[in-house]
């Protein structure tokens, strides 16, 4: 396809050189190459080796001591990973914009012509693929739970359905502070302290429940909280779709604000 | 006039343009669907408040269209939509937007339970149960009270959903409702309730919880949770008319008449014998808005008046149920109500069955002394006497009589040979020379008839549905017996009291059995598969994408120096 | 082919650029001339589409750099001033990434024709940090040719090269110019000269001067300060220089006597000959105005002049400009 209806054409057509353009996706080939980063970056392999050595140790001790007393635990690992994100989750996302604020690429990706969201998209999906990397491996974990016992496949359905869109919103939450500041660390210490809050968002709301006059307050800041849409529902077996909305529209917004951020730093670069 | 006219038009519109800049309009917009939006979000209903701040969001924000066309625009358009303080503003937008359709969600509830085992939706049993009481019209509506505190909101978000599924599945009557035991304590105390967690399950009664009656358990089971709203709902009106007889041992038998008030909800009367007679009693036999009703004669020693014979007889005639424990001879006129001879005429002539005057002894098989004979041979086949309900097979018959059972039964009549005694046994009927406490007097004679000897029986016509019960003793009913050793002559005589008015039968219908689950067994890991696992997780998996890793780096690292 | 109307940009308080209008046609090269916070970036930054403009409207190949972002972005190759590249990805890798985001269809050979255009397809293969400058300032404008756009907009590219890469590179302009349009940014006279077919010169903002370079420089150089250089006692030789009818001002600078005339006439010939007949060797008489500083100094000199008394606020204007 040639760009044969455009204006510039009539003073080109003695270029030497004919390109074709056209049809492209650039989120796809921003994916792409963040996707292939990952899996050669050592700190990525550092924390996947970090995530399942952790999960290992857990894991072991806890099949040492309810061996042959508890039934079969499908959504203790998924458990596991949803608290560890507050680490995995901003050593995963802090490079993706920061870096390339500090680098100046950011400028050249801006000339293209793709939509920021095409770009942000394509480094949110990247880190996502990462992550249900992780997750997928960490089904192994599922695995044993059916040579040892009978685990409720549903529950483990559940809980790794939600420990993956779990991760994708705390990713996506990440994604903003790494657009905000140009500094890896301090974007990887706000995106976990932001995590944090909102993984501890229950726990602080019932603590605020017993004042009356804010329990309404304390209501919002539970459901806004990430554990009150898993633990005791997806982690459980019992998929809801306000849960999964939930979880979808903290990526939207959140990706949305990420967009917004970046865009601005274009007016006022 | 007319020149008048086109200069006031402009001047007016030039004041109120600024008299309500746009865009504080659209922050107005803003705040009044933020404030519908909290609503949506936190009161029970959407309300006044909540429309009036909608349709005042609304209308400000047509407002701001119309005053400001080019505002309206622009955003759509992207100049100012993408950069200034409109961004901002989109940005809420969107996020207020996202917002309202998860309340929408919310508010739709659409839940699936993924569990392999339905742990959160009803089981068949659960589901068969609630529908047959939500068939039933007499059933009273049932209410549960679950005792979540904050920290449990998600669960109960959870438990909702099964929640849900009794209301729906008992066709309304069953609802639940939320309280937080913190803060609803003054009701959490009138059902006992002190955690979090717990569940009340309590009957209405004229729209009122019948605290009295409630049941309360502290972690949600199905199971549980089922049987209870069956035991509240079931009103199953069942009375134990305990006969007050001269020398009679009603009062030797509060555990029975206890446990039936306490734990199975039975009506225990004590009916004095001129109650029975009088038409203006308030107790009447064969009450038609009753179950189940037996009349209890617990002993006694003056024979019954051939008038009060004449109501027990009706009665029994009937359907009535009965159970006669007979009391011992052992008085100077060996005389005792049971075996009064127009009494067991009547039992012999419509049961077959009659009580001896006599009394077993039994030198071998006995309890301390050869008048208590211990029975062990109990008809299995019998639901009072089935073994697989009683805790051993052993029931003490102190001072009893014997009963023999007619050949020829009479019509409609079936029989069960309930306990007899070992074939050791014999009777004496010279109650005198046994009352002299001459030991002699025990030892068998050629005249004394050899056992094994019946000592307890049922027989239920079936044409008129009559159910009696006769025991040789009163031993099994008392209190004295069932503290001396285990349960097992206490069970016999619940089962017989359960038997004759078919408690059972309704007591089956609200118990709905536990489901064995494969998923609540434990796991069972053997040495070597622990050993497998440790190597497969703390070994081979971290470690291997620790190599992989190196590896990647490492080879990247090769072809940077060659290039 | 660009067209810039009235353009605008303005941070906060500060305007970045004022107005600046001007036309950079097809198949010619573009010089932009001007020192550093002149708005020779945000000019250029504006038409690739990376940032809006306050006011004003600027068209390339046809499209608002507005309202047809996207349309601009595709037909723009943009070289910006400090090239931003991937360092862990080969020169081949990148192209191709870029190539795929902008949807060129046979981006593997195309990367490789790319190369072979700038001269690094010896170094195809070879990630990026391991590139000299002067090569990634190449890789950079091979990326601006990957989707072979009609406009290029390269900014400094010449800058922090060395001579023969700067040669290298200013071909290679040269040569892109005759069948692209190209902008090209640089604070370099003789550069501007030699590659440009078309001049503009800008300074806080605004357009000071516009032409082809030849034109420029014969305007400047007439009635341009001169120095002289003197094989002699410089102190005195200034009151000789000084006293030469047509001399506003003489002062001692630059190892020579740097005379301003009064008006546009060329004072050399007068200086010349009042210098040796008083006995001094003249070494050097040529108009000062050979870098972009020097006629940046002779421009707003002019301009200041043309305005009433500011000499206090312009002179350390002209000690930042000479700096830099």
């Amino acid at each position: 396809m040639t760009d044969a209806p455009m204006p510039y054409d009539a003073q080109t057509h003695h270029l030497s050189e004919e390109v074709t353009t056209g049809g492209s996706i650039p989120f796809w080939a921003v994916f792409k190459r963040e996707v292939s980063l990952y899996f050669r970056s050592p700190v990525a392999y550092a924390i996947a080796f970090a995530l399942f050595f952790f999960l290992s140790l857990v894991f072991n001790g806890y099949i040492a001591q309810a061996n042959q007393r508890a039934p079969a635990q499908p959504a203790l690992i998924p458990n596991l990973v949803t608290f560890l994100l507050f680490l995995i989750g901003p050593l995963l996302t802090m490079r993706l914009i920061a870096e390339e604020t500090r680098e100046g690429t950011l400028e050249v990706l801006m000339t293209l012509p793709m939509g920021e969201w095409h770009f942000i998209v394509g480094k949110f999906l990247a880190a996502w693929a990462y992550y249900t990397v992780l997750v997928l491996l960490s089904l192994v974990y599922q695995i044993i739970w059916t040579q040892v016992g009978v685990p409720d496949q549903g529950v483990a359905f559940g809980a790794y359905i939600g420990a993956w869109l779990y991760g994708g919103a705390v990713l996506a939450v990440c994604m903003i502070w790494t657009a905000v500041t140009e500094d890896q660390i301090v974007a990887a210490f706000l995106s976990a302290a932001t995590v944090l809050v909102l993984y501890l968002a229950d726990i602080a709301a019932s603590a605020l429940a017993a004042q009356p006059n804010l329990s309404m307050f304390a209501e919002i800041l539970r459901e806004l909280g990430l554990q009150a849409h898993y633990g005791s529902t997806l982690a459980r077996g019992v998929l809801r779709l306000h849960d999964i909305l939930y979880f979808i529209f903290i990526i939207i917004g959140a990706l949305f604000i990420t967009t917004r951020i970046v865009e601005t730093r274009r007016w006022r670069a | 006039m007319n020149d008048q006219t086109p200069n006031t038009t402009p001047e007016t519109a030039q004041e109120q343009e600024p008299f309500i800049p746009p865009s504080y309009l659209l922050i107005l917009a803003i705040i009044g669907f933020a404030v519908a939006l909290i609503v949506l979000l936190t009161q029970p209903s959407f309300g006044v408040v909540g429309w009036g701040s909608l349709i005042f969001g609304a209308i400000l924000f047509v407002g701001w269209l119309v005053m400001t066309p080019q505002g309206g625009r622009s955003p759509i358009r992207g100049r100012t939509l993408r950069y200034g303080g409109t961004s901002v503003l989109m940005t809420i937008l969107v996020l207020v937007a996202l917002g309202a359709l998860y309340v929408v969600a919310r508010g739709m509830n659409v839940r699936q339970d993924l569990t392999e085992s339905d742990e959160f939706s009803l089981s068949a049993e659960s589901r068969q149960a609630m529908e047959l009481l939500g068939a039933d019209p007499t059933a009273p509506n049932v209410r549960l009270l679950a005792f979540y505190g904050f920290d449990q909101v998600s669960d109960r978000d959870r438990d909702a959903l099964l929640f849900d599924e009794y209301v729906a599945a008992s066709n309304g009557k069953v609802s639940y409702q939320f309280l937080d035991p913190d803060l609803d304590l003054q009701i959490a105390d009138q059902y006992g309730v002190t955690r979090s967690g717990a569940i009340a399950v309590v009957p209405l009664k004229d729209g009122e919880p019948d605290v009295e009656n409630a049941e309360t358990m502290n972690v949600l089971s199905q199971t549980t949770l089922t049987n209870d709203i069956l035991k509240v709902a079931a009103q199953g009106n069942f009375a134990a008319l305990f006969l007050v007889v001269d020398e009679g041992l009603g009062d030797s038998m509060s555990l029975i008449k206890e446990t039936l008030t306490t734990t199975f909800d039975w009506t225990v009367r004590d009916l004095p014998l001129t109650q029975l007679m009088s038409p203006e009693a308030e107790i009447r036999l064969g009450d038609p808005a009753r179950d189940g009703e037996v009349v209890v004669i617990p002993g006694g020693r003056r024979p019954l008046s051939a008038d009060e014979l004449q109501v027990l007889e009706d009665y029994v005639n009937n359907g009535g149920d009965l159970i006669i424990f007979a009391g011992d001879l052992f008085n100077e006129d060996a005389e005792s109500l049971a075996t009064d001879p127009a009494l067991n005429d009547f039992l012999f002539a419509n049961f077959g069955l009659r009580f001896n005057k006599d009394m077993v002894i039994d030198q071998v098989q006995a309890f301390r002394r050869p008048q208590t004979p211990v029975v062990t041979n109990l008809d299995s086949q019998s639901f009072i006497t089935n073994s697989s309900v009683l805790p051993n097979g052993v029931v003490v018959f102190d001072l009893t009589d014997s009963i023999t059972v007619a050949d020829t039964l009479p019509p409609n009549v079936e029989v069960s040979r309930l306990a007899q005694t070992s074939p050791d046994s014999y009777t004496k009927t010279d109650i005198a020379s046994l009352l002299t406490g001459d030991p002699n007097a025990l030892i068998k004679t050629d005249s004394d008839a050899s056992g094994p000897f019946v000592v307890a029986a049922s027989a239920e016509n079936t044409q008129t549905g009559a159910r009696i019960v006769l025991f040789g003793s009163v031993s099994p009913a008392l209190d004295a017996i069932a503290q001396l050793s285990d349960q097992t002559s206490l069970t016999v005589a619940f089962n017989s009291l359960f038997w004759t008015t078919q408690f059972n039968d309704f007591f089956q219908s609200i118990n709905v059995p536990q489901q064995d689950r494969p998923q609540d067994q434990f796991f069972v890991a053997s040495q070597q598969q622990l050993r497998n696992i440790s190597f497969v997780t703390q070994w081979l998996l971290p470690f291997g994408i620790l190599a992989i890793g190196g590896l990647v780096v490492w080879s990247r690292r090769e072809r940077r120096h060659e290039a | 082919m660009i067209e810039v109307q009235n353009l605008t940009k303005r941070y906060g308080e500060v305007l970045a650029i004022n107005g600046v209008s001007f036309m950079a046609q097809p198949g010619q090269v573009t010089g932009f001339l001007g020192p550093n916070g002149a708005g020779k970036t945000t000019t250029m930054r504006i038409l690739t589409g990376f940032m809006p403009p306050t006011d004003g409207k600027a068209t390339v190949a046809g499209y608002d750099v507005f309202e047809h972002s996207m349309e601009v972005r595709r037909r723009v190759g943009y070289l910006p001033e400090t090239v931003p590249l991937y360092r862990d990805m080969t020169a081949q890798d990148y192209l191709t990434y870029m190539g795929e985001i902008r949807g060129v269809k046979n981006r593997r050979t195309r990367a490789q024709e790319v190369l072979e255009r700038v001269g690094l397809i010896q170094r195809a293969h070879s990630r990026i940090r391991t590139l000299s400058k002067g090569m990634r300032q190449r890789v950079g404008l091979a990326q601006a040719l990957m989707h072979n756009p009609p406009v290029l907009i390269l900014d400094e590219p010449t800058i922090g090269l060395d001579p023969i890469q700067v040669l290298e590179l200013r071909d290679l302009v040269r040569d892109l110019g005759r069948d692209h349009t190209v902008l090209f940014s640089t604070h370099i006279l003789s550069e501007a000269e030699q590659v440009c077919d078309n001049v503009i010169i800008i300074n806080q903002g605004h357009i000071i001067a516009e032409g082809s370079p030849a034109g420029l420089r014969a305007e400047l150089e007439r009635g341009g300060r001169v120095l002289a250089r003197i094989d002699g006692d410089l102190e005195q030789a200034l009151p000789v220089v000084q006293g030469v009818p047509g001399i506003a001002s003489a002062e001692i600078r630059m190892d020579g006597i740097v005379a301003t005339p009064a008006n546009h006439d060329d004072p050399r010939a007068q200086i010349a000959q009042a210098l040796v007949s008083n006995g001094f060797k003249l070494l050097e008489l040529r108009p000062l105005a050979v870098n972009l500083e020097e006629i940046f100094l002779e421009l707003t000199r002019h301009e200041r002049n043309a305005m009433t008394e500011v000499s206090d606020t312009a002179t350390p204007e002209e000690s930042e400009v000479a700096s830099s």
